[in-house]
Order: structure tokens, then sequence, then C-alpha cells
């Protein structure tokens, strides 16, 4: 082999060598960039559950703040009117006057019941003693003897709560897509199923309304008025859940999965 | 070519498909004339063809630049314009006062491949220096570059050396050419990936 033969066989190994050292670096240098990205993607979507779980948590504890100050101070100011009330001789009045003090106390046996009831919705005590199931049927139970509303449940009493502040954050969903539901959709019937398996916890709301598409709760939930979808949606978010709406001509349905794993 | 065919081009990579068609064209052009010349008669010398390969030289620089000025990058941009400017000033500059263009240019080719060397050493400076990760194994400007780059980097010293080689060692020049042939190959399926990229980005939005 002649040296011009040789100088240009050294040449092409030496241009190949040269491109491919700068092929590989630019592969590394490409792939570590990609990994710096997935790691601040990583950081920014643990903020952001921070962010969420903070704000799902302050207004878990501003929803006591509101159940303890109307049951103990409201309450106690309500239940005071009534011993006053009472302690009126009803026999002394004339029959105008008896009547009215009947329907002061009557008035006053109402507000007293709606205050304990607001304040029992706000508060989770039953969610805490008796669990997520007998949360449900207690507050399902309560709104048909309230509305003109046909309510059954369906619950598998297999599930067992091993973290509590998910069952709130379950059962806070479930309040407000009934709320929902019963506001918007003109339904007469609403049931509530559950099911619970190695994968997680699925509970399904089906109603004869009128009622959200998934494409629908994708729009709304971004609308400033949408408050309690944008709450539902960022409890999904902490749970690493799903939520699933089906709208159709006769019934519609609701569905919220949180896997086993899905924790605060 | 079938894939130049099959996927439709984006702006990007118009000046390829135009360059895949040109080099098909020349190439073909380049057999009929050495292989008539031979059953025919008609030419003298086995080397009558070789203008060709200058032709394909200067079209394959004009149609590559376009591609690459095609591309937005922030490092140096005005240098892509460049690129073409000089080497129209070099082959007009040479062929009138140095070189026939009959005869086969050691100096155009080489020079055409670092000129193109440069603009594809660009062509990934810029991707480095982006904020933004590039998902290059999606991006057809990627492969074509990269098909490319093989090609320019092994050619660069056979054209530079060609003259010389031929007028001492005919038999290893017609040898070291098959390594070109093989290159060629590699550019034209690296482009053929690139085609297919196009439909599967305009298929996957």
């Amino acid at each position: 082999m002649t040296d011009l033969q040789l100088s240009l066989f050294i040449c092409i190994a030496v241009m190949l060598a040269l491109f491919g050292s700068f092929l590989l670096i630019f592969t590394i240098s490409q792939k570590k960039k990609l990994k710096h990205q997935q790691d601040m993607q990583l950081l920014q979507e643990s903020q952001q559950n921070q962010l969420i779980e903070a704000a799902v948590r302050s207004e878990e504890i501003e929803r006591h703040r509101i159940a303890e100050t109307l049951h103990d101070e409201v309450g106690a100011i309500l239940s005071s009117s009534k011993l006053h009330l009472q302690a009126i001789k009803a026999d002394s009045l004339d029959k105008h006057d008896q009547q009215l003090h009947e329907k002061g106390k009557e008035l006053l046996n109402e507000g007293i019941q709606k205050v304990r009831g607001i304040s029992h919705n706000l508060h989770s005590n039953i969610l805490k003693e008796f669990g997520l199931n007998e949360a449900i049927r207690h507050f399902i139970t309560k709104l048909s003897k309230e509305a003109v509303l046909k309510t059954s449940t369906e619950l598998d009493d297999s599930y067992a709560t091993k973290n509590p502040e998910n069952d709130i954050s379950i059962y806070r969903m479930i309040q407000e897509l009934v709320n929902n539901i019963m506001k918007h959709s003109h339904s007469s019937e609403i049931r509530i199923t559950s099911s619970f398996n190695d994968e997680g916890l699925t509970i399904s709301m089906f109603h004869d309304g009128s009622g959200l598409s998934q494409e629908q709760f994708e729009e709304y939930r971004y609308l400033k008025e949408g408050l309690g979808l944008k709450n539902i949606q960022n409890r999904v978010i902490l749970l690493k859940g799903r939520v699933a709406f089906f709208s159709g001509p006769n019934d519609n349905s609701i569905t919220i999965f949180v896997p086993v794993n899905g924790k605060i | 070519m079938i894939a130049s065919l099959k996927y439709k081009a984006n702006s990007i990579t118009k000046p390829i498909v135009l360059y895949v068609w040109i080099a098909f064209v020349l190439n073909i052009s380049q057999i009929c004339i050495w292989k008539f010349g031979i059953v025919f008669n008609f030419s003298s010398q086995p080397g009558d063809n070789v203008f060709i390969y200058n032709t394909h030289s200067i079209v394959r620089l004009l149609l590559f630049s376009w591609f690459f000025l095609q591309i937005k990058q922030s490092l140096l941009p005005w240098s892509k314009k460049l690129v073409p400017v000089i080497f129209i000033i070099f082959i007009l500059v040479n062929f009138i006062f140095f070189e026939r263009f009959t005869g086969f240019s050691s100096r155009t080719l080489s020079l055409e491949t670092g000129l193109l060397l440069f603009n594809c050493l660009l062509f990934y400076f810029n991707i480095s220096m982006q904020d933004q990760e590039l998902a290059f194994a999606k991006d057809p400007a990627f492969w074509i570059t990269t098909g490319l780059s093989i090609y320019v980097v092994v050619n660069f010293p056979i054209f530079l050396f060609y003259n010389q080689i031929t007028a001492r060692y005919e038999n290893f020049a017609v040898h070291i050419w098959d390594l070109h042939n093989i290159t060629y190959i590699i550019l034209c399926l690296f482009i053929a990936r690139g085609f297919f990229l196009i439909k599967t980005n305009i298929k996957n939005g």
C-alpha cells in the first residue's frame, strides 16, 4: 500500500471517528437534557400536588371550624332561646299569642335542626366513626327525606379504610356531585354503587336527569364558576384517581376510581 | 424515490425531494452516456460522463443549502446564506480560469462536501443549544442531516485525493469509488427514513 493510499484511509478513518464521537456526545447531551426536563416535570407535578393538598386540607379545616362554630355557638344560642321560649307560660297568653308562641317554637326547632344538619354535613364525624360506606348511606338517606327524590345505595362492604384522609376526599366528591345532580339535572332518582378490588375502589352514581358528558366536564372545570368541578378534579389528582362522566338519553353516570396506592 | 412519491413532503423537505429526482436523472444520464458510448461507439473516452459528477455536486450543494436554510436556527443563521454564495463564486473562478468542467474536479467536490459538513455540524450545534429537547428520532431533518453527514465525512478525503489517485493508481480509484457508492446508498436510506417520518408525524398530528 502506497503512502497516498494509506493517507487516504487514515483520513477517512479519522473523519469517521471524529464524526462518530461528535454524534455520541450529541446523543448523550440530548439524553441528559431529556432527563433534566423529566426531573423538572416531576418536580412541578409534586409542587402542584403539594399545593392541591394544602388547599384541600385548609378547606377541610375551614369546614370543621364553621361546623364547630355553628354547633357550639349558634346551636347553643338557639337551644338557649328554645329554653327561654319554653319558659314562657303559654296558658297566660291569649289565643292569638299562643298561636304565635307555637309558631315561634316550631320555627326555632326547624332552625336548630337545620343548623345541626349543616354542621354534620360540614363535619366528617360519621365518616370518621363509622367509615365511608355508612357516611354515604347516611348522606343519601337524609337527602331522600329532605327532597322528593328516590335514592338507593349498593355499596361494597369489603372496602376497609386504609387512609382516612382519602375517604374524606371521596366523601366530599360524592357530596359535591350529588348536590350538582340535585341542583342542575332535575332527576327523580339517584343510585350509588361501589365495588372494591385489589386495584382500587370504584364508586358510580346513576341518575335519570340531564347529565354532564366527559367533554362538558373538561370544559366546565376550567370556568371560574365551576368551583365545585375544579375541587373534584383537584381531589382526583390528589388521589391519583380518575373521574368519568357519561351522559345518555335516559341514564347518566359518574364513575370515580381511586387506586389502592392513591395516597394523600 | 418511492418514499418521495409515497410521503408528501413538507416545506423543509421539498428541496430534498427535488434533489432525489434530479439525482435520479443525473445518475441515469451518467450510466446512459457510459453504456451507450461503449455499445454504439459514439464515445471515444469512458470519462465522457464525468462532467455530470461536477453537475451533481453543484446541484447537491445548492439543494441541500436550500434545505438547511428552511430550518430555523439561532446559531450563525447568516453563515448558511454564505455557503452557496462562496461555492458559486468558487466554481465560476475555478472552471473559468483553472479547471475544465468536463474533467473530474477534486477541488469542487471536496469544497462541496466541506461546506455541507459545516452546515451539518451547525445543525447539530443548534439542536444542542436549544432549551427544548428535540425528539430527534422522530425529526425528518435530523435523519436527512445524519445521512448527509455520513456521506460527506467519508467522501471528503476521497474527493480531495481523487484526481491524484486516478492519475497514479487507476485500479485503486475504481475500488475506492465503491466506498463512495456505499455511503451514497446510506444517504438515500436516511433520506427515505426522513420521508417516512413526515408521514408518521402527520398521522400523529
